[in-house]
């Protein structure tokens, strides 16, 4: 993470949204938003972010629950509400209320500490077991995708979708995990064809680059 | 408890090896309370199931997809048989369905993959809060 804080915004209402998106980014904040609380919660999961700043009345699951369910899988980093109505203060760092001046909002997130970020211990040895896997999973995936058998291409998908990220492999793992949504999807095999031979090469590109003995 | 016992699901040699690896790291960084833990490994619902009966341990990481069966389905039953246990699901699809579905189920908490540092720490960090909780509610009893 680098020394830059990290705003995660959630915000049903589009003006407010950029409206603070920008605001924040002026500060010279990394600001990522979000437009109801289920994305809330999966952003704030990745523990990315210094601070949230929730909305309260948002779409899927309001703000309160966002930080409830936050809290009760031991989320422990800031997380501020916006709010127009008075709520329970329990679980929250703070409460902003509606409507606030942009010198008072500044003046919260600025004193807000950056969280101390842990790296990820990622050795040789995992690496070359990461490596190894991928080898085989496209074996898998090339056979399944000769037999038609779907189930198998997204177990694949899956399984390449949760851990290439961690060894850096940030787009085959993007890759992996929009496959894996047309794969659940009702597109017909045929159709996506191309996609399936082009997740293939790129599987077998990254082991060629990246194999070590 | 001088070594808490964790057991790792997950049918990816090295997700349980990156678990491990980096639990570990933390504990030698003094970034736990814990300096050291035991550890075992499981690949499958089933051999999950049976490392469970017989190392009784504090806690769980568990994948959510696994070859043999749920994830879900093998939590329930640990909260069942040993309701104090501490169990981390792990899953790379953290919908707000997944996320509720298992703390219903009784997970303590949820990890998003990829796996970060600052994830793997947060789970262990609750765990030993709660560890922390319970044996103060059993001192002032």
């Amino acid at each position: 993470m680098s020394s830059r804080k990290h705003i995660l915004i959630a915000e049903d209402d589009d003006f407010m949204r950029s409206l603070l998106s920008s605001q924040f980014a002026g500060l010279g904040l990394t600001v990522h938003s979000v437009e109801n609380g289920e994305q809330a919660i999966t952003e704030a999961l990745s523990y990315q972010y210094d601070i949230v700043l929730t909305d309260i009345q948002m779409p899927l699951c309001d703000g309160t629950t966002v930080m409830r369910i936050l809290r009760q899988l031991g989320y422990d980093r800031p997380i501020i509400a916006m709010s127009a109505d008075e709520i329970p203060t329990e679980g929250f760092d703070l409460i902003l209320s509606k409507p606030f001046d942009a010198a008072m909002l500044a003046e919260v997130i600025q004193r807000t500490a950056p969280q101390k970020s842990v790296p990820l211990l990622i050795d040789d040895e995992l690496t070359n077991l990461f490596y190894q896997n991928l080898s085989q999973l496209r074996q898998t995936f090339e056979d399944a995708l000769k037999h038609s058998e779907r189930e198998v291409m997204r177990q694949v998908c899956h399984k390449i979708k949760g851990g290439a990220a961690s060894f850096g492999e940030t787009t085959l793992a993007e890759l992996a995990g929009s496959l894996q949504m047309q794969l659940l999807s009702d597109v017909a095999l045929d159709e996506l064809l191309n996609n399936c031979n082009r997740f293939l090469d790129a599987l077998s590109q990254t082991g060629k680059h990246d194999v070590r003995t | 408890m001088l070594e808490p016992k964790i057991l790792l699901v997950d049918d990816v040699d090295y997700s349980r090896q990156l678990l491990r690896n980096n639990i570990i790291a933390l504990a030698n960084e003094k970034l736990l309370h814990h300096n050291t833990f035991i550890f075992f490994n499981a690949n499958c619902a089933s051999s999950a199931q049976a490392l469970f009966d017989l190392h009784q341990p504090d806690i769980v990481f568990l994948d959510i997809d696994l070859p043999d069966g749920s994830g879900i389905d093998v939590l329930k039953k640990f909260k069942i048989s040993h309701p104090q246990c501490f169990i981390a699901m792990v899953s790379g699809e953290s919908t707000l369905v997944n996320v509720k579905q298992c703390i219903e189920a009784g997970a303590a908490t949820f990890i998003a993959k990829p796996f970060t540092g600052d994830k793997i720490q947060a789970a262990l960090r609750l765990f030993e809060k709660r560890l922390k909780q319970n044996v103060n509610s059993l001192n002032t009893h």
